[in-house]
């Protein structure tokens, strides 16, 4: 582990020392930058609570298999309610894409 | 595709969109959202007086009126499953006399807000709920509901509601039940109008890429089955949260924080 521990160090100072001779294009980049990592972030949330849902739905159905069609129900509701706090994220990073740098 | 650009059928009637025809007589052009938003209620209109006529025509054959009385789909049948069906979900919630003052508001949103993301996913046309205005509109109409239900029913108890349980608490519990209560109508439109915008734009995207060979395949099929599906439920939760926050605003009984 520490043979490319120097190369690394390298590779990363001179991305840094490199970093100022862009500086005259402006933001334009930074906002994809911030929407693709909105959404990555959002959705890793997103779907870890989906599926702790969807886990409490199945471990209740396979206890008792005569509830299901009584949680079928909740079980769309909760599922819509974690996804449109994933989409309020995918809202923000589209208000970003559309709307462009000068207005975020 | 984005926002309300982009070629739907109503594109072909002069003055929408473009700003040419109205403009001499100072007009402005009508946006294609309006345009699309009056469309599903000029098929709402339709569809209520198809199913009115066929209750009078089931009230003749019978002579009494009755429930889920024909056999084969019509109009009528779907107009009381959809009354059924919001009656028992608002029966869950509210007390009767409630669920007769609020069931034409409530239907209203759920077959508005059904209709219009429904109209989606028919190939040239838009959804009018993907433009947030639309969905603004629905929210803050509920919003006004919910407050002045509960401010003229028992003004004094819903500030007291929203006070908290103990006296040393109100300022920090006051703050956070008004923010929370203005967050409805905010959380409420937003969250229409992203799960409608999503879904309009993968499927454009996809619509996109499988344009991108030498012969068109229809990828996108199983987007349309998504699609269908989270318009539905998107129009239930809409309908449900109203639903929810008309029983929050009025006074229960039983007061356990």
């Amino acid at each position: 582990m520490k043979k490319w521990a120097p190369s690394l160090a390298m590779a990363m100072t001179m991305l840094a020392i490199s970093t100022p001779a862009y500086a005259e294009v402006g933001n334009a980049g930074y906002v994809g930058l911030g929407a693709g990592l909105a959404m990555g972030f959002a959705v890793i949330g997103g779907a870890l609570g989906q599926g702790m849902a969807a886990r409490g739905m199945y471990e209740s159905v396979s206890r008792n298999p005569a509830a299901a069609g009584k949680l079928n129900t909740p079980f769309f509701v909760g599922m819509a309610f974690i996804e449109s706090l994933v989409l309020f994220a995918f809202a923000v990073a589209m208000y970003a894409l559309i709307f462009g740098p000068a207005a975020v | 595709m984005m926002f309300a650009s982009g070629f739907s059928w109503f594109n072909l009637i002069p003055a929408v969109d473009h700003n040419t025809l109205l403009a001499p007589l100072g007009l402005a052009e009508f946006n294609q959202t309006y345009v699309h938003a009056w469309f599903a209620v000029v098929l709402l209109v339709v569809f209520a007086v198809l199913a009115r006529m066929g209750l009078e025509r089931a009230k003749k054959r019978d002579g009494v009126q009755r429930f889920f009385s024909d056999e084969r789909p019509s109009f009528l049948l779907f107009a009381e499953l959809v009354a059924s069906f919001l009656k028992n979900l608002m029966g869950d919630s509210l007390d009767r006399k409630d669920v007769r003052a609020f069931f034409p508001f409530i239907a209203t949103i759920f077959l508005y807000v059904l209709t219009c993301n429904l109209m989606g996913l028919v190939p040239g046309f838009q959804p009018p709920t993907s433009n947030i205005n639309a969905n603004v509109g629905m929210a803050m109409s509920v919003f006004v509901v919910f407050n002045y239900v509960g401010l003229s029913r028992d003004p004094v108890g819903y500030i007291k509601h929203l006070m908290g349980p103990v006296w040393w608490l109100v300022p920090l519990m006051f703050t956070i039940e008004l923010v929370s209560v203005a967050a409805r109508p905010v959380t409420l439109s937003l969250r229409l109008m992203a799960n409608m915008f999503g879904d309009h734009l993968v499927f454009g995207l996809i619509n996109d890429l499988s344009l991108m060979g030498p012969i068109p395949i229809p990828v996108a099929f199983p987007m349309l089955l998504l699609g269908m599906l989270v318009s539905t439920i998107q129009a239930f939760i809409f309908a449900l949260l109203s639903t929810v926050y008309i029983q929050l605003s009025l006074p229960h009984h039983d007061h356990d924080h």
